[in-house]
């Protein structure tokens, strides 16, 4: 089972698609650090308190001057009014009082940033799967590999394997060149510095801790991926042709969240849309809140992607045991 | 350990209620070039994609060097090396990485060395280290070979392997089969290129309609129909005169051709010689005697042909 896991992963690092995905995933991290780098105010102090009273102090002197909103003519965008300047003081003075530095950090940013670019990871992991076993019947290949003293179950499992390794391969440079990317920026950061972020179903902000946040948001990614990734690998066994399995597995990636919103909408009326497998996808919303759709919670909710999980890999199997070779 | 390298019983795959290969069984001695003949859709490919398991079988047994397909999956597996069509290979990878995936796959180790020597047995140690995508369709054939041979199968299977070769690939395979054989390999080949199979196979069986309607040695089908009539060619002075005598006597024969001094006539071999002791004996010169022999093309339409008649009566 090592030789064939291998041999899968050969195939996967001896394609240039599998290397070009972790570079674009390597100048995303660089660019958006650039990008936030020039377009927001960045620590200058070496305490962010000092600088957060300075901010402060500077402010209230502003709002001396500045006028209300009735005496701003209607036309006039580009006058602060005191209204403006007392709510980004409000906010300063809760950064102080609830330890939340305002400024970019090496977590703060891997939180906002670094996340968000999961969704590129599983776009990748995506294209990969749907083509891993379609494009073994597309070239013929699959001919010689079959031809072998393996079951083919033990064949197909060690493909899901390699492509659950490729995966851990991408979240690994994420991980590691996020953080490099992180700290040559913005400077080292203490683990459990906080930053706010928003819940999604009351809005308020929250203050969390940096480092675990985004550990903990990975973590919860993780699910959603792997379903993803099954998902594809079966579209890539049950289609010979490879352009229509990466096709479809690309599409049922974003129709999904579109899919998702949707049945939070539909949820009240029809309790069974609870059960389809799209609000589930994504688990993350679980690292800010307690349930999702009204009565969900994660562990039920982790137990109907169980459910589509094993529905999936039987058809996989099942389909790839049966099916007579004849391209 | 079995005396046949292969043993196909009641081979027979279904789909829905149409009956692809119905009942097909045949062996294959050691050391042995068997062919599988037949026109195209008759159910060739789908033998042989039963035999290596890449196509499910509805009925039927299977035995590779003695190890059933089903009890022992593994040993009968690892006692095959097969060709399926054209041999195809992960383009983006170097010809000697992917023997070695193929190497990692086998239920035995395979040293660095024995790839080597496989390598240098089709001849391409030039070539082993580029992409494959870089490779002629012969090539690729030779490394098809290749992978086939590395882990010392007793049967090689070849699905119409001259597929796309030029005559001098054609050629050079012929001669490579007969070398292996001689190594005592077996191999099973199977091609609707009937002279291709004559010169190639030392037995064959006929596939018509999913149906084994024939099989025995190449010699043997040949040399099959000694009492039937044949071209049989005279090279004589006064052909005239000869063709006169002929008719004066007993021998029964058909005029094909007349012309100067050759005298072309349908004859069973085994009146030729009273032919010619007759030409002698009057004092007619004979310089040769060419007796067609009858081919492979023609014993297989022959037979194909009897067999489509019965079906019509």
């Amino acid at each position: 089972m090592i030789g064939l896991v291998q041999n899968e992963l050969i195939k996967i690092f001896e394609k240039k698609m599998s290397w070009i995905f972790a570079i674009i995933l390597i100048i995303a991290l660089v660019g958006t650090a650039v990008l936030e780098l020039k377009t927001s105010t960045q620590q200058t102090e070496d305490d962010w308190k000092v600088q957060v009273q300075t901010e402060i102090d500077q402010l209230e002197k502003e709002m001396e001057k500045a006028p209300s909103y009735e005496d701003i003519p209607e036309d006039d965008y580009k006058t602060k009014a005191k209204e403006d300047i007392q709510a980004e003081i409000d906010s300063f003075n809760g950064n102080l009082n609830d330890n939340v530095n305002p400024y970019t950090t090496s977590w703060s940013y891997l939180d906002y940033y670094g996340i968000a670019l999961k969704s590129l990871i599983t776009l990748f992991v995506v294209i990969v799967c749907a083509g891993n076993i379609s494009s073994e019947f597309s070239d013929g290949t699959i001919k010689q590999l079959l031809i072998r003293p393996h079951r083919r179950w033990a064949i197909l499992l060690s493909k899901y394997i390699a492509l659950l390794i490729y995966s851990a391969f991408l979240i690994a440079v994420l991980i590691g060149i996020g953080y490099l990317v992180s700290i040559a920026f913005f400077g080292i950061d203490d683990f459990s510095g906080k930053l706010s972020v928003q819940n999604p179903t009351t809005f308020e902000m929250e203050a969390v801790a940096g480092g675990a946040y985004f550990f903990q948001s990975l973590l919860y990614y993780l699910p959603g991926l792997i379903m993803v990734l099954t998902l594809a690998f079966m579209l890539s066994t049950l289609f010979k042709n490879q352009a229509i399995a990466v096709g479809i597995g690309v599409f049922v990636l974003f129709f999904s969240s579109t899919a998702g919103a949707l049945i939070v909408g539909f949820s009240e009326k029809y309790t069974w849309t609870k059960a389809l497998i799209f609000p589930h996808l994504d688990q993350t919303v679980f690292v800010v809140q307690d349930k999702i759709l009204e009565n969900i919670t994660m562990p039920m909710s982790l137990g109907i992607l169980g459910i589509y999980y094993l529905i999936f890999m039987f058809i996989t199997f099942f389909f790839f045991q049966k099916r007579d070779i004849s391209i | 350990m079995s005396q046949y390298a292969l043993e196909v019983k009641n081979l027979t795959k279904k789909i829905r209620s149409k009956t692809i290969v119905d009942k097909v069984s045949f062996a294959v001695e050691k050391g042995e070039i068997f062919g599988l003949l037949g026109p195209n859709g008759a159910g060739k490919t789908t033998i042989i994609r039963m035999i290596v398991s890449l196509i499910n079988r509805t009925e039927g047994e299977v035995v590779i060097n003695g190890h059933n397909l089903d009890a022992s999956f593994a040993e009968a597996m690892s006692s095959l090396g097969a060709i399926v069509e054209n041999p195809e290979f992960y383009k983006y990878m170097s010809g000697y990485k992917n023997l070695r995936h193929y190497a990692r796959m086998a239920k035995e180790e395979i040293s660095e060395s024995r790839i080597a020597e496989v390598v240098k047995l089709v001849g391409l140690d030039n070539a082993i280290h580029q992409k494959v995508k870089t490779y002629s369709l012969g090539m690729r054939q030779r490394l098809g070979v290749a992978q086939a041979l590395l882990h010392n199968p007793a049967i090689l299977i070849l699905d119409e392997p001259t597929n796309g070769l030029d005559p001098q690939g054609i050629r050079e395979f012929r001669d490579y089969l007969h070398e292996l054989a001689a190594t005592g390999i077996s191999v099973l080949v199977s091609s609707h290129l009937l002279s291709e199979m004559q010169l190639m196979c030392h037995r064959f069986a006929i596939i018509e309609k999913g149906k084994l309607i024939h099989i025995s040695s190449m010699d043997e089908t040949v040399a099959e129909g000694v009492d039937e009539l044949r071209e049989v060619t005279f090279e004589i002075d006064e052909a005239n005169n000869a063709l006169e005598l002929l008719k004066s006597s007993a021998v029964a024969f058909e005029e094909v051709s007349l012309k100067k001094e050759l005298l072309t006539v349908k004859l069973s071999r085994s009146s030729i010689p009273a032919v010619n002791k007759l030409f002698v004996e009057k004092g007619i010169s004979v310089y040769g005697i060419n007796a067609a022999k009858a081919t492979l093309e023609d014993r297989f339409l022959e037979i194909t042909n009897k067999k489509g008649e019965e079906a019509v009566r």
